[in-house]
């Protein structure tokens, strides 16, 4: 289904079809309109998103800091019970995206460790780098 | 798009909102229609929307025992929205079944700008809260 996508996310990409099918099964596929803000600043959020199609835009107070697109994540933070976004990021055009709740992710994560330390990593990697920023 | 104004007035939980604000919150809203016997919510699942049902009804059970049945106006999904855990039960279509969908990152700005609403929702888990403990008393007294 969308597991060639999943495979692009750094988390997932060691996985064994086997193990992206149980991933799979956690995740919804949603569509939402231009305009819509997934996650923003300072507010909770449980949820991780991968983007199928379209942009999204990330912003820190009110300045754009990063643009993301097919392929990318954000609000991964989100998994590691890191409740506040540290970014606000909101869809500059009509968007498809795999969302995951943390609740899914601590399912998975009982049956397949390994996707904990490689998420904690990804969010490392995140805040080490200048840019994009994470999103929490 | 009026259409699904005029059924989100009818909702209780949206009763005292103002025509605005309900148009808003229908433009936030996705129709979604569910075949008799379809799962819409799974116990024990993650999920991403908080749904409100327009038409129909739906059953709601917990740990197989069935906890009741959901009718039109009713709402049901939030407590998964609020703090990102499980379902904490099973909600299925009891018969053809069309409810208005929202997703978590609509909901919560949502309920943060309408503090009456949250009072509402607030009400309603304390009356949960208490139906749990009394039939947790019953069952163990």
């Amino acid at each position: 289904m969308f597991e060639a996508q999943l495979r692009d996310v750094p988390f997932f990409s060691g996985l064994s079809k086997r193990e992206l099918a149980t991933v799979a099964q956690q995740i919804d596929e949603v569509e939402v309109d231009a305009g819509a803000v997934l996650a923003t600043e300072g507010d909770f959020g449980h949820e991780f998103f991968v983007i199928m199609d379209g942009t999204a835009e990330v912003l820190k107070g009110d300045a754009p800091i990063a643009e993301l697109g097919p392929g990318e994540f954000f609000g991964e933070m989100a998994l590691l019970d890191e409740d506040r976004r540290t970014a606000t990021v909101k869809a500059i055009s009509p968007m498809k995206l795999l969302v995951m709740t943390r609740a899914s992710f601590r399912s998975i994560d009982r049956t397949m460790p390994q996707i904990h330390a490689a998420v904690a990593e990804a969010i490392s990697q995140r805040r080490a780098a200048p840019q994009p920023a994470a999103t929490g | 798009m009026s259409a699904m104004v005029d059924s989100l007035r009818e909702v209780p939980l949206f009763a005292d909102l103002p025509t605005r604000d309900l148009k808003r919150l229908a433009d936030s809203m996705q129709e979604l229609s569910f075949a008799p016997g379809r799962e819409v919510v799974a116990e024990g699942k993650g999920g991403v929307g908080f749904f409100v049902i327009l038409d129909g009804s739906a059953r709601v059970t917990q740990r197989g025992e069935d906890r009741g049945l959901l009718t039109a106006g009713d709402y049901f999904g939030e407590m998964a929205l609020i703090d990102g855990n499980d379902r904490m039960a099973s909600v299925y279509a009891e018969g053809e079944l069309r409810c208005a969908a929202m997703a978590p990152w609509t909901f919560r700005p949502f309920v943060r700008d309408h503090p009456d609403i949250a009072w509402a929702l607030l009400t309603a888990l304390v009356k949960r809260l208490r139906e749990t403990q009394a039939r947790q008393v019953a069952a163990t007294g």
